[in-house]
């Protein structure tokens, strides 16, 4: 079946349920748990996409990169990437209003559960990212840096070519 | 049937707004989820019974959304509260429209059927998971839905696609119209 649009707030709702359930189930190992389920939803979430894509998929990191910031991130986010810059080989995917944490980043900096749970977003959406990136062949890290509801995703990684 | 067709506009012209992402997310978060719930817990009642919890959940916070972005403002009346709830809002957060049909004399009870959809695409349940209602966090969400427009309901699957069915049919029934908790 082809893709349908959604909201999106129906994949955010979804995850947020998924959170709270680990948060109370694993409280000792919810990143872990959420990262593992975060890396395999990137992974598959590639390869259906990769059906459809007329980009070169398996190419120089800057293909694969440039495949995540727009084929992948208007699938996964809704959008394009805001902004994306290189140096020395780490790649910077800015995101200025990441759908994922707008909703929950409106409680105020001292509100503990509001902070677990938006960290916790950021590893879950960082390993999305980076299951989707290892399904095109990269192997490295993505770090989340986020200020407000714009997200800085550092990627580190050695790609195939 | 202008009513129908209203409904229907709205839902398009509130679609256009909202930010919207492929369905495939929405299905992979969804399979991951039900593959670690079957993990996690000890049988496959308590699976479905976990997924009608995160359903009503889902669901008290879409039809607070739902009101909000539509202007729509209805009263207890099932029939009109369902059309809202296949026409706007599954629509909108499910991108399908389920058909609603067997309705029963005093409109309390009706069959939702859904031919396809963004939660089941590409699954298929192995016979160990025979008794796992795939679609229970559906039921669950239309739960909550109708429970914050006043409306207690009961939503048993009757037909299950992914169990060899035409489609999935989910049979709901009003058990007790709420009072107003705050206006009216």
């Amino acid at each position: 079946m082809a893709p349908t649009p959604l909201a999106a707030t129906s994949t955010i709702v979804l995850h947020n349920e998924m959170l709270q359930y680990t948060l109370e189930k694993y409280p000792d190992s919810a990143i872990e748990r959420v990262e593992q389920m975060g890396f395999s939803i990137g992974l598959r979430l590639v390869e259906r996409l990769a059906l459809a894509s007329t980009r070169p998929l398996l190419g120089k990191a800057n293909d694969v990169v440039m495949f995540i910031c727009k084929d992948f991130w208007t699938a996964a986010f809704g959008r394009q990437a805001t902004n994306l810059r290189q140096q020395r080989g780490v790649f910077y995917i800015t995101d200025n209003a990441f759908p994922w944490i707008i909703n929950v980043s409106r409680g105020g900096p001292k509100d503990a559960a509001e902070s677990t749970l938006r960290s916790l977003i950021l590893s879950f959406a960082s390993a999305v990212i980076g299951g989707a990136l290892s399904s095109l062949g990269a192997v490295g890290s993505v770090v989340p840096n986020a200020h407000g509801d714009q997200v800085e995703f550092t990627v580190t990684g050695q790609f195939m070519a | 049937m202008s009513r129908e067709r209203n409904l229907a506009k709205i839902a398009e012209s509130t679609f256009s707004k909202l930010d919207k992402v492929h369905s495939e997310i929405f299905t992979m978060t969804y399979g991951a989820i039900v593959t670690t719930l079957v993990e996690d817990l000890d049988n496959v009642d308590e699976v479905n019974a976990q997924l009608d919890k995160m359903g009503h959940n889902i669901g008290e916070r879409l039809v607070d959304e739902l009101l909000a972005k539509t202007g729509l403002n209805p009263q207890p009346d099932m029939r009109y509260v369902m059309e809202i709830v296949t026409r706007v809002g599954f629509r909108i957060y499910l991108g399908i429209t389920p058909t609603l049909s067997n309705w029963n004399a005093d409109s309390t009870t009706v069959t939702l059927s859904f031919r396809d959809s963004a939660l089941s695409d590409w699954v298929e349940l192995p016979h160990t998971l025979d008794d796992l209602s795939y679609f229970q966090l559906v039921c669950g969400v239309i739960r909550g839905a109708l429970e914050m427009l006043g409306m207690k309901v009961k939503c048993t699957i009757t037909a299950d696609k992914l169990k060899g069915a035409q489609t999935t049919d989910i049979l709901v029934e009003l058990q007790e119209v709420m009072q107003a908790k705050f206006y009216n």
